[in-house]
C-alpha cells in the first residue's frame, strides 16, 4: 500500500515537471522588458470581458505570460484606460499569436469608455493598493463586474469608499480588507449611483440616487424617533423617516435616502426624539 | 452685433445662476403630543364613529404640493400591545373628520415577537394610526341645567386615546357625543350659556368627578351626564377684558 502511494506521488511529480518543461513563466512586465512579447489591445463590446488582447510570442521558446490584476492599458486618446481585474496566464507556443479576452474595467470615470476604434499604447502596473484590492477580490472568488468597477474607480478617481456597494459576506470582507489597507473606517453607508444613460456599465453617470445604511442608537426609554436631514448650515431640510413607539434599548435605524430631490452637498443625518432632542448624528456627502 | 452677443451672454449667466440657486424644498414631519392633537382633532371617522388614536403626526412641506420621495413611517407594535388591525387615516379639513387612507402594511419580525406597521406620507397634512372602537354603544348624553344651553364640548382621554371637540352653532339643551369608553381620569369641559348670556364652564374637569363609572357602559346603552348649576363656574367674558 505504502509503495503504491509512493509511486503515485512520483508519477504526479513527473507529470507536473513534464507539463511545464520548456515553458517559461514570466510576468507581463518582464515579458515586455525582455522583448519576449508584443501586444495590441482592442475592445469587444459583445463580450462581458470587453478588453481583447492580441499577444505575440516573439521568442523561439514557449512562454507562459502572467497578466497581473491591476495592470493598466492606457488609451492614446482621452478615453478611459483598461484596468485588468482578473489575472490570467496566457500560454504561447514559439512565435505564436493569440487573441484573448481579458476581464478588465475602465480606469477613469470622468472620461468616455473605449470604443471599437480606440487605440491603446503604453501599459504599467496600477498603484499598489489597487493591485492589492484586486488580488483580494480574486482571492475571495468574487465575480461581480460592478463591484470590480467601483473598486477601480475608488483608486483611479478617488471615489469614496461609500461608493463601493457590497452585499454578500465575501464582498463585505473585501471592503473590510480595502479599509484595513487604507487605515480607513468601514463606511457606515453606501452611496448608489444611477446606471449610465449610455447603457454601458463602463461609463460613470455621476448621478447619485440612493444612500443606504444603518445607524445604531441606544434609547433609554420607549420613544418616537425621527430621522432628519440637516444641511451644512444646520437647517432641517427634510424628514426621512419616523419610527413610532420605538422600544428602549439598542436599536438599528435603517436608512434609505432617495437622493433625487436632494441637492449636492454635505449633510448631517440626525436622529431625534419627538421632542426634537438629538439622539445621534452622522455626516453624509450627497 | 456686440450688443446682441452681450445680451445672450448675460441671459445665459442669469439662467445658469437661477438654475444653480433653485431653493431646495424642505419638509418636516412632526409627531403630535396627545395634548396637542386632542385639543384640535376629534377622533371621529367620516361615518361619525369614534376611533382610537395610537399615534398622530403632521407633515409640512415648504415648496411644492407633495413630495416625490415620501416620508417613511414605521410603527412598532409588540405582542403585548393591542395594536391589531390598525388603520391609517388622514385628517380631512373640510369634513373635520378622519378619512381612511390605504391600509398600512404589517410585518412580523423573524422572532415573531414583534411586528410593525409601515406606511408612507407624500402630501402635507395630519395623519394617524387608529384602531377601531369595538364598544358600540350610544355614547354620552350631556344635559344642561334648566334655562341653559351647551355651546362647546371637549372630551380627551388616553389609553385608548380619544378626543371629541364640538362647537354648536345653535346652542342645545341636550347633546349626545359618540364617546364610548369613558375613563375616570379623562378630561371633560362643557361651555354653557344661560338666558342672560353669561358663560359657564365645569368647575372640575375630571370625567370621574361627574359620572359614576363603576358599573361601566353596556353595549347599546348610553350614559347621562346631567349638569347642575353647582357644577359650573362662571367664565370671564373675554370681550370685557
Amino acid at each position: 500500500m505504502r509503495n503504491k502511494i509512493k509511486l503515485m506521488v512520483v508519477m504526479t511529480g513527473w507529470m507536473i515537471t513534464t507539463a511545464s518543461f520548456g515553458s517559461t513563466m514570466v510576468t507581463f512586465e518582464d515579458a515586455i522588458k525582455r522583448g519576449l512579447i508584443s501586444y495590441q489591445v482592442s475592445t469587444d463590446y459583445a463580450a462581458n470581458r470587453s478588453m481583447e488582447l492580441e499577444i505575440n510570442n516573439n521568442s523561439n521558446n514557449p512562454v507562459n505570460v502572467q497578466l497581473e490584476a491591476g495592470r493598466i492599458f492606457y488609451a492614446t486618446q482621452d478615453i478611459q484606460p483598461y484596468v485588468v481585474t482578473r489575472p490570467s496566464i496566457i500560454a504561447l507556443a514559439p512565435h505564436a499569436q493569440d487573441e484573448v479576452m481579458i476581464y478588465a474595467r475602465c480606469g477613469n470615470s470622468s472620461a468616455k469608455s473605449p470604443m471599437h476604434d480606440t487605440r491603446f499604447g503604453r501599459t504599467s502596473m496600477g498603484p499598489q493598493l489597487l493591485v492589492q484590492a484586486l488580488t483580494d477580490l480574486n482571492n475571495l472568488r468574487i465575480n461581480n463586474n460592478s463591484l470590480a468597477q467601483q473598486v477601480v474607480w475608488h483608486y483611479t478617481n478617488g471615489h469614496s469608499l461609500n461608493s463601493i456597494i457590497v452585499y454578500s459576506d465575501n464582498e463585505k470582507e473585501l471592503l473590510k480588507r480595502i479599509c484595513d489597507n487604507e487605515n480607513a473606517e468601514f463606511p457606515w453607508y453606501q452611496k448608489h449611483y444611477a446606471p449610465s444613460q449610455t447603457g454601458n456599465d463602463l461609463d460613470f453617470s455621476n448621478v447619485p440616487t440612493l444612500i443606504q445604511g444603518d445607524m445604531q442608537v441606544v434609547l433609554t426609554k420607549p420613544t418616537n424617533v425621527q430621522v432628519k436631514l440637516y444641511n451644512s448650515e444646520g437647517k432641517s431640510v427634510k424628514t426621512i423617516s419616523a419610527f413610532l413607539n420605538q422600544p428602549a434599548g439598542q436599536c438599528t435605524i435603517p436608512l434609505n435616502i432617495n437622493l433625487s430631490d436632494i441637492a449636492t452637498g454635505d449633510y448631517k443625518i440626525v436622529i431625534e426624539n419627538d421632542a426634537g432632542v438629538k439622539i445621534d448624528e452622522r455626516s453624509i456627502a450627497v | 452685433m456686440k450688443t446682441r452677443a452681450l445680451i445672450i451672454m448675460v441671459c445665459f449667466l442669469i439662467c445658469k445662476v437661477a438654475i444653480s440657486q433653485t431653493p431646495q424644498e424642505t419638509s418636516d414631519l412632526r409627531i403630535l403630543s396627545f395634548d396637542e392633537w386632542s385639543a384640535k382633532y376629534s377622533t371621529l371617522d367620516d361615518k361619525n364613529k369614534i376611533i382610537n388614536a395610537v399615534s398622530i403626526c403632521e407633515l409640512t412641506i415648504d415648496g411644492k404640493r407633495c413630495l416625490d420621495n415620501p416620508v417613511e413611517v414605521k410603527l412598532n407594535a409588540d405582542s403585548k400591545m393591542e395594536f391589531k388591525n390598525l388603520l391609517w387615516y388622514r385628517w380631512d379639513i373640510q369634513k373635520k373628520r378622519w378619512v381612511k387612507e390605504s391600509s398600512p402594511k404589517f410585518r412580523i419580525d423573524r422572532n415573531k415577537k414583534n411586528g410593525a406597521y409601515y406606511t408612507t406620507i407624500n402630501c402635507p397634512g395630519v395623519y394617524g394610526f387608529f384602531s377601531p372602537d369595538e364598544k358600540l354603544n350610544s355614547g354620552l348624553n350631556i344635559i344642561a341645567p334648566s334655562g341653559c344651553k351647551i355651546l362647546t364640548v371637549s372630551v380627551a382621554q388616553k389609553n385608548p386615546s380619544t378626543a371629541y371637540n364640538a362647537l354648536y352653532e345653535k346652542p342645545q339643551s341636550k347633546i349626545n357625543i359618540p364617546v364610548s369608553d369613558l375613563q375616570f381620569a379623562g378630561f371633560i369641559d362643557v361651555e354653557i350659556i344661560d338666558k342672560e348670556g353669561k358663560h359657564y364652564g365645569l368647575k372640575k374637569n375630571l370625567i370621574g368627578a361627574h359620572i359614576d363609572l363603576r358599573n361601566g357602559f353596556d353595549r347599546g346603552e348610553s350614559m347621562n351626564l346631567k349638569i347642575s348649576r353647582n357644577d359650573l363656574i362662571e367664565k370671564q367674558n373675554l370681550s370685557n377684558k
